[in-house]
Formats: structure tokens, C-alpha cells, sequence
């Protein structure tokens, strides 16, 4: 799935991620980690996010993270949100 | 029906990562996440997938795990229960703004078709109708024996009030036809009946006395809104000593006159009838649920019933 809009979910509160999904016009999937967490835990941050868009089938994104210590589950969910949100859904 | 303890029950905003890591702490016998008016339309997607992720790692204590919904005439609804059904953790579903028994009918087909696909149990998720409107308060036993799945009704005050066009008072005379009709038709039908908030946090002493009333109206709960409510609403509900002490002498009184073959049973100079033995069971389930007695000292005819969670 190519994604063709540009979403934001989440939030910058305690615990939460503020997440950006944007069209990658070079293809492939770019992940951008900032924010709290992003120096200690980048790589679990990322391995969440990559775990949902490689099960919706995304293959051409930029995304956008900005991590407030948050927990695996609220990354994944904010992913999912947001492509869910970049098809179109309520 | 076996028996829950639903005295306290917290509300939690669906959309908020912090709360929903947290709120297992807090100790209620109910946690409610919400999606429905917490909520702002435009989250309504986040929020609803930040709660089915949630399940899949978070851990919710001691708690009942349930979740409003939106109505099921919203464009949300359906999906809330196609997100967070198949994570098998939603153990009841409260339907805001119940009007009738076909909006529940409705509600048990969705669960059925989504309890069937995910490999569970049909029935297993319950059912708590929330009555705000005069329509829905006025269908009450109706609602309440619409499905099998209904555990309890649930009582929304402040948009009862703006329905009726009435006036929130401190008082709540406002209320006092419609707490009434709920618990008699939540009653009328075996189920459970739980209160409306307490709006004012700071009041402490206030939604103590206001629970106790509740109590003796015939509630069983009573939603909150902060943690601090919490422990005193359990208090207002937990029976007192004294209430255990009787029930307890009730119960005595019961064996002793059957050991004699006796039929008719008295405490002192009072008879002890029917509702007297079913009162004193229940305060002793209740107390023996909230741990204020041990199981031993719990009637054997009602031990069954009793769900009591796992320590």
C-alpha cells in the first residue's frame, strides 16, 4: 500500500507519540525518530512502528515520530491510526 | 446469576496513552474506557485503536474491563466493536444512550457475529445499557431483559436531566423518579443497578452520603469520575459491622432452628422471614467479596454464586 496523504495522530502528552505519516516519493519506508525517548530507545520505537506497517502492507512512507516515553503499544497504535486515517477512515 | 461486585466504577478517557497505563492502579471494581463523549469526533480512530493496542500488553489489576462505545446509530460505533471485540479482553460493553430493547438486540447480533469470528465464546461479552434519556429510563425492565447479556443498568443523570428539562440540584430531587424506575426495573429483571457520578471531586463528604442514599435505594454502584472517589464509594457500599454482625446471627439463627426441625425461626422476639434470610445473604457475599470476611463464614447455598476475582 502506497501511502498518498499526510496524517497526524497522537499527541506530545506524557507516554504518547505525536506520529506524521507522509507520501516518500523516493519509495520505501523512512522513519524519523525524535523527542524523548528517541536516543535510548530509538530502536524499539522504530521496530513497533515498522511491526504495523509491514502487517498493513505499506511500502512507501515517511514517518515522523516524536516520542514522549511512550509505551509499544501507543506507538503501534498511533501507526495504525494512522494509515488507517491516510485511507480514510473515521 | 453469579454475583460481581460493581460498586465502584472509573471512567477513563480512551484517547489518553498515560491513563490507560495508570488506571489498573486505582483500585476500582469497574474500569470503563471511554470512547463515546470524551472523545472529540475527529480522535475517534486513534482513540478506539490506542484501546484495542492497549489490550493486547496492558494489564488492568484486579478490575472488570469494559468499554463505552458510541452508539451504534453513529458512524463509530460498529467499528469500536470490530477494533477492540477480537483482543478478548472487553469483558462488558456499556451502550450509551439505550432508548430500547431493540438498540440492545442490535448490539447482542454485532457481539455474536464478532464473538463467532474471533473464536470466543457467544455470550461471553456482557452487557451494561446506559438510561440518560426519559425514553430510556422509561423502558428500563424492557431493556434490562433484552438480552441475556445484560449484567446491570446504568443510570446517566446529567443528560437525563437536560432531556427532561430539568435542573441539576445538589440535592438531586431532580433524579429521584428516575433512580427509582432504574433500580426497580434492573431489579425486576435479576440484574444489577448502578448510580450516575458525583460530579463535584472536591466533595468527598458529600458523594459519601450521596452513595449511602444510593445504596439504600437499591444501587449496587456508582461511577466515578476521579480516583479519590473511588475508596469511598467502596465504603459507602462495603456493609458495616453491625450490618454483618446481624446477618451473621440471621444465618446462626437459620441453622439452629433447622438442627431442632423447627420451621419457624426468630432472633430474640423477631421472626425471620424471607427477606430478612435473602438480605443477610447478600450483605455477607458482599462483605465476603469486598474481604471483610472469610469465605468459611459465608452461607454454603449462596457460595456458588459468588464470583470472587482471582488474588
Amino acid at each position: 500500500m502506497k501511502i498518498e496523504k499526510e496524517v497526524t495522530v497522537g499527541t506530545e502528552e506524557r507516554e504518547d507519540v505525536l506520529l506524521t505519516l507522509k507520501p516518500n516519493p523516493e519509495g520505501g519506508i523512512k522513519i524519523n525518530i525524535t523527542g524523548k525517548g528517541a536516543e535510548q530507545f530509538g530502536e524499539e520505537i522504530r521496530s513497533a512502528a515498522m511491526s504495523v506497517l509491514k502487517e498493513m502492507n505499506v511500502e512507501n512512507a515517511i514517518v515522523e515520530i516524536k516520542d514522549n516515553w511512550a509505551f509499544d503499544y501507543a506507538i503501534r497504535a498511533r501507526t495504525r491510526a494512522a494509515v488507517l486515517a491516510a485511507k480514510g477512515e473515521v | 446469576m453469579a454475583y460481581k461486585l460493581r460498586r465502584s466504577r472509573i471512567y477513563v478517557p480512551g484517547n489518553n496513552p498515560r491513563m490507560l497505563s495508570t488506571c489498573g492502579l486505582f483500585d476500582a471494581d469497574v474500569i470503563t474506557i471511554d470512547l463515546e463523549d470524551s472523545i472529540a469526533p475527529d480522535q475517534k480512530l486513534a482513540a478506539r485503536w490506542l484501546v484495542a493496542e492497549a489490550f493486547k500488553d496492558l494489564d488492568f489489576g484486579r478490575s472488570e474491563v469494559t468499554v463505552r462505545i458510541n452508539a451504534l446509530s453513529t458512524p463509530w460505533g460498529r467499528k469500536d466493536l470490530e477494533a477492540i471485540i477480537p483482543t478478548k479482553r472487553v469483558e462488558v460493553i456499556y451502550l450509551p444512550k439505550t432508548e430500547s430493547p431493540e438498540n440492545i438486540k442490535q448490539l447482542d447480533s454485532v457481539l455474536e457475529k464478532l464473538e463467532r469470528e474471533s473464536g470466543m465464546e457467544v455470550g461471553a461479552t456482557k452487557i451494561v445499557p446506559i438510561l440518560e434519556s426519559a425514553k430510556g429510563v422509561w423502558f428500563a425492565y424492557d431493556i434490562a431483559v433484552a438480552s441475556d447479556r445484560v449484567v446491570a443498568l446504568s443510570f446517566g443523570g446529567e443528560d437525563y436531566t437536560r432531556d427532561v428539562g430539568g435542573e441539576r440540584t445538589p440535592e438531586g430531587t431532580e433524579l429521584m423518579w428516575a433512580r427509582s424506575q432504574v433500580v426497580a426495573g434492573a431489579k425486576a429483571a435479576g440484574k444489577q443497578a448502578l448510580d450516575t457520578v458525583y460530579s463535584n471531586v472536591e466533595d468527598l463528604e458529600g458523594l459519601y452520603k450521596n452513595t449511602v442514599m444510593m445504596k439504600k435505594l437499591g444501587f449496587d454502584g456508582k461511577a466515578a469520575i476521579h480516583p479519590n472517589q473511588i475508596p469511598v464509594i467502596h465504603e459507602a457500599f462495603n456493609p458495616t459491622q453491625d450490618e454483618i454482625d446481624y446477618a451473621l446471627r440471621v444465618i446462626q439463627a437459620i441453622e439452629e432452628a433447622k438442627a431442632k426441625g423447627s420451621g419457624v425461626v426468630a432472633l430474640g422476639r423477631k421472626m425471620i422471614d424471607k427477606p430478612i434470610v435473602e438480605k443477610a445473604e447478600r450483605v455477607l457475599m458482599i462483605a465476603y467479596l469486598a474481604g471483610m470476611i472469610e469465605e468459611d463464614e459465608i452461607p454454603e447455598n449462596i457460595r456458588e454464586s459468588i464470583v470472587k476475582e482471582e488474588e
